[in-house]
């Protein structure tokens, strides 16, 4: 890359980092399976990289970052058109502009609600909710231990999570600290 | 809101977690849909709980990592580095070709040179010949192939260009450039750092390539290793014989469909393998280019895994049966599931003998032509799984005593003489496009009981 730039190498991966957590989110609403995800964000941000110079300022990155993740998604979705659960164009277009115009803020705001909801929930409880996440087995492991089928555990999982989307909820309209 | 909308809502609020659990259904994926077109509310659900979600699995990892700096350490020590680092490493490589550095090393511990072809060393005029000794710090090998052994009896093949550098005997990073390792017991916790994460020996043979983009892939040929990544989603994971991932520091780890390795350059001909099947390769990628079949000697048996870019699905006996003697101990091809769809796709086993070769596939379907052509209904049957939850909602799945979905699987035989056997697609022809099938196996056996391929 010959031009300059306005942002450094060194800002573009602090700003990457920092936003990561939000391109993830933006891009788990376009995409059916967290593999998905993580394919377009490594792809997205090869992207980032090579069009850096397009970016005049650190405050337009994540506006700028999620055209970049939208992009991308759209592309996994054309060669993935035949998986039964990647919604249709209209609802794609729908949650991509919806969901990428939701300002930081609220976003954030309901991160930490999550993390104070979180620690309300009993221990086995709250390792359960994480589960799916381990990736090693974890939830047919907790299956076993409790001599239940994982069809039961993965309906308890869900009660679970409405939990806490209820408790986030309630949390943010109630002006918790958050 | 009413009471028809509040239920309304529940119903979509359902969907969704069954959605981002990844157990909704045919059908109730459709009704998701619909829902998220017609409710701008449910899309606002939808976006919080995508968020609480990523969320969710962020808590999840950080968690993992905690768990994992409390392993016992043994012969090595977690690797951690701050993710920007990472990534900083990553975009430098993004750049430029292989940096090097040094690293101190008062061991006096030397490479030996076991067999070398046209191997040359950067900044090095000459060939590298059998027996010669390098320093255990850096090597930059510009082209051939050099195959060295460390103390210890950890064996390296190394293709050029590869640069790399040595921490010690027990561990290395890869700049770039791909290298397969062989390690015995001696060398078992032998470590690969690359910059997307390290890869650690649990006693095995495996393939690791690391190249300038940030990437880094590994492909086990035997035993298993352990795999984890220097992002901020970093988690160690077993990677299995016959399995494959690649990996970046920024995104985890994913299956590995392409392998950017000649069967030649990978070394797999030169560590030869046992059994009756020489090599398995598809039509699809190119020269370059091609998806890495697992070929397991005498793998087929309960609880083998049965497709390389699945981790769950293993091959088993019907209950209260056992596996035809015929098929039990047999050379596993682990097949793609994700190529099932491909119309056009042939598979090519080349023999070294003549051999039984069995296909299994869904019952479900109707069989392709070339399947029923060549090959007879030998009427046992077998069953693969287990399956994700959401798949016990689909006509033919069966739950298992473990509550969790399996599928029936009909054994397909025949005969084949030494040298290439094409396989065909899993679907035949006239299967509708959204057929739920699933993608076949195949296993072969060697005809001849005295067979040096057979067991």
């Amino acid at each position: 890359m010959s031009e300059a730039k306005s942002i450094s190498e060194a800002e573009f991966l602090t700003l990457f980092v920092k936003n990561e957590e939000s391109l993830r989110a933006y891009a788990r609403a376009l995409l059916p399976t967290w593999e998905a995800v993580d394919e377009v964000l490594q792809q997205a941000s090869v992207v980032m990289w090579k069009k850096l110079a397009q970016l005049e300022n650190a405050d337009g990155f994540l506006p700028w970052a999620k055209v970049i993740v939208r992009f991308e998604s759209l592309r996994l979705r054309r060669n993935h058109a035949r998986d039964r659960h990647v919604f249709g164009d209209e609802v794609f277009e729908l949650l991509a502009n919806e969901v990428g115009k939701v300002d930081e803020e609220t976003c954030e705001r309901e991160r930490r609600a999550l993390q104070h909801c979180l620690q309300q929930l009993p221990e086995h409880h709250r390792e359960l909710v994480l589960a799916p996440y381990a990736g090693d087995g974890r939830v047919t492991r907790l299956a076993e231990e409790a001599g239940r089928t994982v069809n039961s555990l993965y309906k308890l999982m869900g009660r679970l999570r409405e939990k806490l989307a209820q408790c986030i909820e309630l949390r943010i309209a109630n002006g918790g600290p958050v | 809101m009413s009471s028809p909308d509040r239920m309304a809502q529940t119903r979509w609020r359902e969907l969704i977690e069954a959605h981002l659990l990844g157990a909704i259904s045919d059908n109730e994926s459709q009704e998701l849909e619909t829902a998220l077109l017609a409710n701008c509310e449910a899309r606002e659900d939808f976006r919080q709980r995508c968020n609480m979600d990523a969320a969710l699995r962020r808590e999840a990892s950080r968690l993992l990592v905690g768990e994992l700096h409390k392993e016992p350490t043994g012969s090595w020590r977690p690797f951690f580095r701050p993710v920007w680092l990472s990534l900083a490493a990553c975009l430098v490589l993004l750049l430029s070709f292989a940096a090097f550095y040094y690293f101190s090393n008062s061991d006096a511990e030397d490479l030996q040179v076991v067999s070398a072809e046209n191997a040359r060393l950067v900044n090095r005029a000459d060939l590298l010949l059998v027996g010669a000794k390098l320093p255990l710090r850096e090597l930059a090998l510009e082209s051939g192939f050099l195959r060295v052994r460390l103390g210890n009896g950890v064996l390296l093949d190394l293709n050029g260009p590869l640069a790399a550098t040595f921490e010690s005997g027990i561990k290395m990073r890869l700049l770039h450039g791909r290298m397969s390792v062989g390690v015995g017991s001696e060398g078992k916790g032998f470590t690969v750092v690359t910059d997307a994460g390290e890869v650690v020996d649990l006693g095995t043979r495996f393939c690791v390539e690391a190249d300038a983009k940030g990437e880094s892939r590994v492909a086990v040929f035997s035993g298993e290793v352990k795999v984890r990544t220097g992002g901020s989603g970093s988690e160690f994971i077993k990677i299995h014989e016959g399995e494959a991932v690649r990996f970046t520091a920024l995104t985890g780890l994913r299956r590995w469909t392409e392998v950017a390795l000649a069967v030649d350059a990978a070394g797999l001909e030169r560590t030869p393998t046992k059994g009756v099947i020489a090599s398995a390769r598809d039509n699809l990628g190119n020269d370059k280019r091609h998806p890495f079949y697992g070929i397991v000697h005498e793998g087929m048996r309960p609880g083998a895994l049965a497709f390389t870019d699945k981790p769950n699905p293993r091959w088993a006996p019907l209950p209260s049966d056992t596996l035809p003697s015929w098929l039990q101990g047999a050379d596993l091809v682990r097949t793609y599931h994700q190529f099932r769809h491909k119309r056009n796709y042939s598979l090519t086993l080349t023999l070294r003998e003549a051999a039984a070769v069995s296909v299994l596939i869904d019952t479900r379907q109707e069989p392709p032509t070339w399947l029923k052509d060549r090959f007879t209904d030998s009427g046992a049957r077998v069953r693969v799984g287990p399956w994700m939850p959401s798949m016990a909602k689909t006509e033919g799945v069966e739950i298992g005593a473990d509550g969790q979905p399996y599928v029936s699987f009909a054994v397909w035989r025949t005969t084949a003489a030494a040298g290439q056997f094409v396989l065909g697609p899993a679907h035949p022809e006239e299967q509708k496009e959204d057929s739920v099938a699933l993608m076949f196996g195949v296993a072969v056996k060697a005809l001849s009981p005295m067979s040096p391929h057979s067991n």
